[in-house]
């Protein structure tokens, strides 16, 4: 799967397992994919804005968040992004154990640009990774 | 009485035989009715055939053998629900005498309820036809009249009745005046001055800001609308802050032009059922937001368990033993988190039920216990735990307080001294109102002000770390609402970056037990529990 252009992706998220399950998936999508992690919403806050140890970071081309985060939260973190001229272009997508009717209203209020339920069975994240691969790589590359 | 083509059944009671046939012939001539007579002559034989029943009217004698008229009037049985008026109508026959003596028997008779009274002088045909039938005719009125006043003040007694059952206030509000009248009730709901004339412009002032406008509009529509009813629902404004839920109900009265001249109502107090429709409310949107987090919070392991086992399967299939054993472990782990979640979760339901029978708990005993305890897990972090006696006795269930100053000395060792802090504290102090503030404060980076409802929440954490699944502090939460006090954290006051966590656990006064108390407790008015 080499026809899409890699991505830079920015996975927020404190749980060390589901950021594992995350970045298998996306490498079994496309190894060329480049992944950094958040552990938390203010540290991807500090990569997103350049602050602090962070401010070289480059800007992702997408960004893979979770919502229930310690501190700052993911909603925190997406409303931050999308209120930000220079970031508010960068794709967001919510992944997110939660599939209370709730937050993903508040998600999309928020202009979040999809919300995906993180599924209890492998194969099935692992499509769900691919297919959010697959579509905002060719939105990344014509873009 | 009877249907007009009945003969109409006439009393005659009369000592003397001439007088009983001339009243008989009378009535015979002057009327073109039928008439039944029955002849009596004594009162005790009239009181007889009245008693007897179908008797349509008496004509009584002023003065029998063996009683005068007053009297015999007097024992005639009574109409019903009438305490003056006879059963039946009496014409009395008054004697000739025409002088002031005359007209005070005469007096005297209607006084005793007769219907009328002629003069033996001018007894004619027609002056007793018009007597006896008028009298008869009279007579129903007053019944009916009787029974309608009866039957009305039934009624009113009922309304009361309805009114007082349901401590309801009546009111008019009276449109060209804008004069309010109401009752004592209203005094009481409105909390008026009776002495003064209410206009209504004036109890709208006593109606809270937000509702007056929806009580304004229900009148408007009930002075237009065909049925004219009113109703609404409203908070009244009371002295001292005081605030009370009325129901008003009415129905506007219009003049013959149809114009709404007043409306009339009543008022009823619903504050106990907004006050508890609230409490229910607030009870189901901490229930949605507990099954919520927990749904959320067990769900996140399992996502875990299915991915890794997924990726096992893989690793296996290419031959990726170390990676397999790695996944196995992830497994492995998640389930242990869940198990533990769902340990913490029993904990907490066990906490909002009772922890335990009340009874005094030496503070200062339980507090050296449990620092002693965390004191090589405080040496590993490079601090210390004390304890800055005398801490006090409170009445409580002791497993409970005791999870919950275990929670707080953990919480302070873990994210105090492990957040750089050097002490942990644990010291009381009373409050004014005679409570007891429980304190363990540390001087670690504390929590920020934004944070600090957040952590008593359920799986609230400050930190990404694995340990703990954010249950403790809502655990210490829950023992202390059950108790009747309440749980809270602030800053310890400390400079930049050693600001402290000051975690502060208010006992109200009725469960602290003065030093003398301890040894012989008094029984809690009321066990300490909760659904």
């Amino acid at each position: 799967m080499t026809s899409i252009h890699p991505l830079r992706i920015l996975l927020v998220e404190d749980d060390d397992d589901h950021a594992e399950l995350t970045a298998h998936a996306l490498e079994s999508h496309d190894a060329r994919h480049q992944t950094v992690r958040a552990h938390d919403g203010a540290e991807a806050l500090d990569i997103l804005f350049r602050r602090g140890d962070h401010a070289t970071a480059e800007r992702p081309d997408m960004v893979l968040l979770d919502l229930n985060l310690p501190l700052v939260g993911g909603l925190d973190v997406l409303a931050a992004v999308k209120e930000d001229g220079r970031l508010c272009g960068i794709p967001v997508v919510v992944l997110t154990t939660s599939d209370y009717e709730g937050d993903r209203a508040e998600a999309y209020r928020h202009h979040a640009n999809s919300y995906l339920v993180k599924p209890a069975d492998f194969a099935q994240f692992e499509a769900l990774v691919h297919e959010f691969g697959e579509y905002w790589g060719r939105w990344n590359r014509f873009a | 009485m009877r249907s007009d083509d009945s003969p109409w059944r006439i009393v005659i009671a009369d000592d003397q035989p001439f007088d009983r046939a001339e009243a008989r012939s009378a009535l015979l001539r002057g009327s073109t009715r039928r008439y039944e007579f029955v002849e009596c002559e004594t009162a005790a034989s009239v009181l007889e055939t009245v008693a007897d029943g179908d008797v349509d009217c008496v004509l009584l004698d002023f003065r029998l053998p063996d009683a005068e008229a007053p009297e015999v009037l007097a024992r005639l049985p009574r109409a019903p629900g009438s305490a003056d008026l006879p059963a039946l109508p009496v014409v009395v026959v008054t004697g000739a005498d025409r002088g002031p003596e005359g007209a005070a028997w005469n007096r005297a008779v209607l006084r005793a309820g007769a219907q009328d009274f002629v003069g033996k002088d001018w007894l004619t045909p027609a002056s007793l036809t018009r007597a006896v039938e008028g009298s008869i005719e009279r007579h129903a009125m007053a019944r009916e009249l009787g029974e309608r006043e009866r039957a009305l003040r039934d009624s009113r007694a009922r309304l009361q009745l309805t009114l007082d059952g349901g401590e309801m206030g009546t009111w008019e509000w009276d449109f060209t005046s804008d004069e309010v009248f109401y009752d004592d009730r209203t005094v009481e709901l409105w909390d008026l001055d009776p002495t003064e004339i209410q206009l209504a412009s004036q109890m709208f002032d006593q109606i809270h800001p937000e509702d007056l406008e929806r009580v304004l509009e229900a009148v408007e529509e009930a002075k237009t609308s065909p049925s004219g009813r009113y109703e609404s629902e409203f908070r009244v404004l009371l002295g001292g802050g005081h605030v009370r839920w009325l129901v008003g109900r009415g129905s506007v009265t219009r003049d013959e032009r149809g114009e709404p001249v007043s409306l009339f109502g009543l008022n009823f107090d619903v504050t106990d059922r907004h006050e508890q429709e609230a409490a229910l409310q607030q009870k189901n949107a901490e229930m949605e937001r507990f099954t919520y987090t927990v749904s959320h919070d067990l769900k996140s392991p399992l996502v875990t368990i299915t991915g890794f086992l997924g990726l096992l399967h893989t690793h296996l299939d290419a031959g990726h033993l170390d990676k397999a054993r790695d996944a196995a472990n992830r497994v492995l782990g998640a389930a242990e988190r869940m198990s533990l979640l769902i340990q913490d979760l029993l904990t907490l339901s066990r906490a909002g039920r009772s922890s335990g029978t009340p009874e005094p708990v030496d503070l200062d005993a339980l507090a050296g216990r449990l620092a002693s305890e965390f004191a090589p897990r405080a040496t590993a972090a490079n601090g210390t735990v004390r304890v800055e006696g005398p801490l006090g006795t409170v009445l409580a269930g002791p497993q409970g307080i005791a999870e919950a100053v275990e929670n707080l000395l953990s919480n302070a060792v873990r994210y105090g001294l492990g957040g750089g802090g050097s002490a942990v504290v644990v010291r009381s102090e009373r409050t004014r109102m005679g409570g007891l503030r429980l304190i363990v404060e540390d001087d670690g980076p504390g929590v920020p002000p934004a944070y600090r409802d957040r952590v008593f929440e359920l799986f609230q954490r400050l930190s990404s770390d694995r340990d703990g699944t954010g249950v403790g502090l809502a655990v210490v939460a829950r023992v202390m609402e059950v108790l009747g006090g309440k749980a809270a954290v602030e800053s310890a006051g400390g400079p930049d970056g050693h600001e402290g966590a000051r975690f502060v656990l208010t006992f109200p006064t009725e469960a602290v037990l003065s030093p003398g108390q301890s040894a012989n407790a008094r029984p809690p008015a009321t066990p300490p529990e909760t659904v």
